[in-house]
């Protein structure tokens, strides 16, 4: 029962060792596993699950691999 | 020149007369190119009070110095002119190819002046310059003029080309290169039209000479390298700007219904998945580019084909017209395309058009019989074609909402969804501040290019009207602006995170002139103040009261989705509009000091 | 060797022109490139990439042997013993032996590679 969480660029360090695996998150939304993980799931430009482009109101299944896509340049900071 | 294609290309419609001038040192030294040259040319040459569509005014397309060249995304090009829509400063960008070819036929500026006594294209093969006969282009559509001119020129010229949008004099005409990309904004395709000037066709062979070959090199093959190694580059490529569309609804950020809220209840049909999986067919880039956001799109339904549509079209022409479904926005998008449209002056105008409707301020006798509703494709489409033409409720809002609301009146203003004349784009911003400051202060209008700040709200609190706002905002439009000097695209920074320091080092390998980033920034500061300067030297009471918002943004809150009941208030926008113009060196009425002027070499304007 | 091109990949950018061009002359310029980018605009809306298969084709044609093969058995033309008859150019199946004002001999893909690097879209690739 586990979902593997993939960060990419400046939202890497928010996670340790640049990806992780949550054992409980199946039937989560991305926008609670987002929160749990102390994202701020506004400045997540794309989230992928499974390479497929999602909102994040969208439920995780056992096995889903989630990407996610920062904003990098352009008014963060 | 090294870097430079070179030369100013000037071409008088009026007498026929065409010279090549040598292109200054000192403009390529203090201007660096692109927008740059635009901005000083349009300052110097253009006389004071030049009506927009008449013959004085002029026409500049610029490359920069990066175009053509091994840079990622060194394809943007840059057209300048007075504008129709705001009566001010007008600078469009517009990517493809357009801008390279230019430098390999040895030109930085093509510099347009007069109008010529009957349809016109300008031809363009090396040193060989005519203008020739375009009756039989004229009153053609873009797509259609573009693939004419190509079937009788050859595959391998550039085209710029306007559609009857631009021909009858819309406002907000576009000018359109390479099957789908638009220098959109500010109405450049009208002066052109009213230039008597269908198209442009450029053919170059020759090479652009570097400074520093090897060092140049190295630094292009860095640069690449970093953007393929960039993790988000796969996701960018596969959506392009359309993969913003859900955040964009998720934030209460996507325009829907004429601003009235930032939420569309059916954006998941809008969204880049959507997209992707039912009509992207090609992923197309401009010049150089590692991560195209070109997303090219059979439209079964409708049979036709269109580049996009992008993030703003999706937004003001979808959510904003409550087009709930990709092939309706994508066929729409076409249409403008042919027409010649910008489409988001367009999908503004459209559902300003609907709510005056709706409010009873306009009825079927102004409409021509047609009923206007929010989330009718059929309406969408017979109101861009009514505007193309000048035709019906055309006439008035092809100039515009400013313009629209002025002629119906009775209270429209308030929901008139413009800034200085222009169309917002789209980005709904009552509950981020630095965003909502961006539109207000943007050189050209209610446009998001200068500045995108919305991230920075998120970050730094939504609710927060701080001077540190009015400073990203600042710091933002002297960055991006400075990539339309330099004729590159930003999108590999804002999207991939390719670093700033890639910049400067490449910019002195290629022309040899010593550059550090700060230099830069600095002809970027002093572009951006002189484009100030020409709205005061052109529009008469020019002031404050011009980068005012859209009183909606004060007088309403949003009416559903996450940013519901936020409203930014009008003593805040004034707030915001104190701390930027105390940051900028600019007086209370937002008037460059001497001081300021001094510091950045513009005192003797 | 020889460069291998996936066309339905491929985004039209011709940063793989400017990167041959640097190659071959130590000069930006895409028409002194020895691949081609094809637009097909606006119907179907695809890119053709043309290249070289180093199938030896124009070698045979020559009629001065001018063609030759380089350490990696790659095809380049000879300068020096090039006549510029363009019987080369004529006989290349994939039309990818150029010419240019500038030069009087054309000139052909050398199976260098550089263009792969800065291929955004992974089209090419050397088999
Ligand atoms: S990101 Fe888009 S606009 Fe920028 S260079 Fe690439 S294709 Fe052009
Ligand atoms: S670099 Fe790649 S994507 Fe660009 S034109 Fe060449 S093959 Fe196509």
């Amino acid at each position: 029962m586990s979902v593997t969480i993939v960060p990419v660029g400046l939202l890497q360090p928010l996670v340790p060792r640049g990806s992780t695996v949550l054992r409980d998150a199946a039937g989560k939304t991305v926008a609670e596993v987002l929160a749990e993980l102390q994202i701020d799931s506004d400045l997540v430009a794309m989230v992928l699950v499974n390479g497929r482009q999602t909102p994040k109101d969208t439920v995780l299944s056992d096995g889903d691999t989630v990407k996610l896509i920062p904003f990098v340049g352009g008014g963060r900071r | 020149m090294y870097g430079y294609g070179g030369s100013i290309l000037r071409v008088n419609l009026t007498s026929g007369e065409i010279r090549r001038e040598p292109l200054p040192q000192d403009l390529a030294r203090d201007y660096l190119g692109a927008r740059g040259f635009g901005a000083y040319l349009l300052y110097r040459e253009v006389p004071p009070g030049a009506a927009p569509r008449g013959p004085e005014n002029r026409l500049y397309i610029s490359a920069g110095p990066l175009s053509g060249l091994l840079v990622a995304g060194a394809g943007k090009c840059d057209i300048t002119t007075k504008s129709p829509l705001t009566g001010g400063y007008a600078g469009a960008s517009v990517g493809g190819l357009l801008s390279a070819e230019l430098k390999y036929a040895g030109i930085d500026v093509i510099a347009i002046e007069g109008r010529a006594p009957r349809p016109t294209y300008l031809y363009i093969d090396d040193d060989r310059v005519e203008l020739r006969d375009a009756t039989a282009y004229w009153g053609k559509g873009s797509l259609t003029t573009e693939k004419a001119l190509k079937e009788a020129l050859g595959e391998s010229f550039q085209i710029a080309t306007i559609g009857p949008a631009g021909e009858s004099g819309v406002a907000y005409a576009c000018i359109s290169h390479d099957f789908g990309r638009q220098a959109g904004r500010g109405g450049v395709g009208a002066v052109m039209g009213a230039k008597n000037l269908k198209a442009v066709a450029v053919r170059g062979t020759r090479s652009i000479p570097v400074a520093q070959l090897e060092r140049y090199r190295e630094l292009a093959r860095a640069m690449y390298a970093a953007c393929k190694a960039a993790p988000g580059l796969e996701a960018w490529q596969k959506y392009g700007t359309a993969g913003v569309t859900t955040w964009a609804n998720e934030i209460g950020a996507f325009p829907t219904r004429n601003f009235r809220s930032g939420f569309f209840e059916d954006h998941s049909n809008l969204s880049g998945e959507t997209m992707r999986s039912t009509i992207v067919v090609t992923d197309k880039a401009c010049f150089g580019c590692p991560s195209p956001c070109g997303k090219y799109s059979f439209v079964r339904k409708y049979g036709v084909r269109v580049e996009g549509p992008e993030y703003e079209t999706t937004a003001l022409i979808g959510g904003n017209c409550a087009l709930s479904d990709i092939e309706d926005v994508a066929y729409a998008n076409h249409v403008c395309d042919e027409l010649g449209l910008d489409t988001i002056s367009a999908g503004n105008a459209v559902a300003f058009a609907i709510e005056c409707y709706e409010h009873g301020i306009i009825s079927k006798a102004d409409t021509g019989g047609l009923e206007l509703r929010f989330g009718d494709v059929d309406v969408v489409c017979a109101l861009l074609r009514q505007i193309a033409a000048r035709e019906g409720l055309g006439a008035v809002l092809g100039l515009g909402v400013r313009h629209a609301a002025a002629t119906f009146g009775r209270g429209s203003e308030a929901f008139a969804m413009q800034v200085k004349g222009m169309e917002m784009s789209g980005y709904e911003s009552r509950h981020a501040p630095s965003m909502l400051l961006s539109y207000m202060t943007c050189d050209v209008g209610a446009h998001h290019n200068r500045s995108w700040a919305i991230t920075y709200d998120i970050t730094r609190g939504r609710d927060a009207v701080t001077p540190d706002k009015a400073a990203k905002v600042i710091e933002l439009q002297h960055i991006r602006p400075l990539f339309d000097c330099l004729g590159a695209c930003r999108l590999q920074w804002v999207e991939l995170g390719l670093d700033l320091g890639h910049y400067a080092p490449i910019v002195e390998a290629i022309t040899g002139l010593p550059r550090t980033w700060d230099d830069l920034l600095t002809i970027s500061e002093r572009v951006w103040n002189l484009t100030r300067l020409y709205w005061f030297r052109e529009v008469p009471g020019f002031g404050r009261a011009w980068d005012a918002p859209p009183p909606r943004t004060y007088l309403e809150p949003v009416e559903t989705g996450p940013t519901a009941g936020k409203r930014i208030s009008r003593e805040d926008a004034e707030r915001l509009l104190d701390m930027y113009y105390e940051q900028r060196g600019w007086d209370h009425d937002g008037r460059p000091t001497p001081a300021k002027l001094a510091q950045l070499g513009l005192a003797a304007l | 060797m020889h460069l291998h091109a996936e066309s339905a990949r491929c985004s039209g950018c011709r940063a793989c022109q400017l990167a041959c061009s640097l190659h071959l002359f130590g000069e930006n310029n895409p028409k002194k490139s020895a691949l081609a980018i094809v637009p097909h605009f606006p119907d179907p809306g695809t890119f053709e990439v043309r290249v070289c298969t180093q199938c030896g084709a124009c070698a045979d044609a020559c009629p001065t042997g001018a063609i030759l093969q380089n350490e990696h058995g790659a095809y380049y033309i000879n300068a020096g013993e090039c006549t510029g008859c363009l019987t080369c150019v004529e006989a290349c199946p994939e039309q990818v032996i150029f010419t240019h004002a500038d030069r009087e001999a054309p000139f052909m893909c050398d199976a260098c590679g550089d263009c792969i690097a800065v291929c955004g879209m992974d089209v090419l690739s050397l088999r």
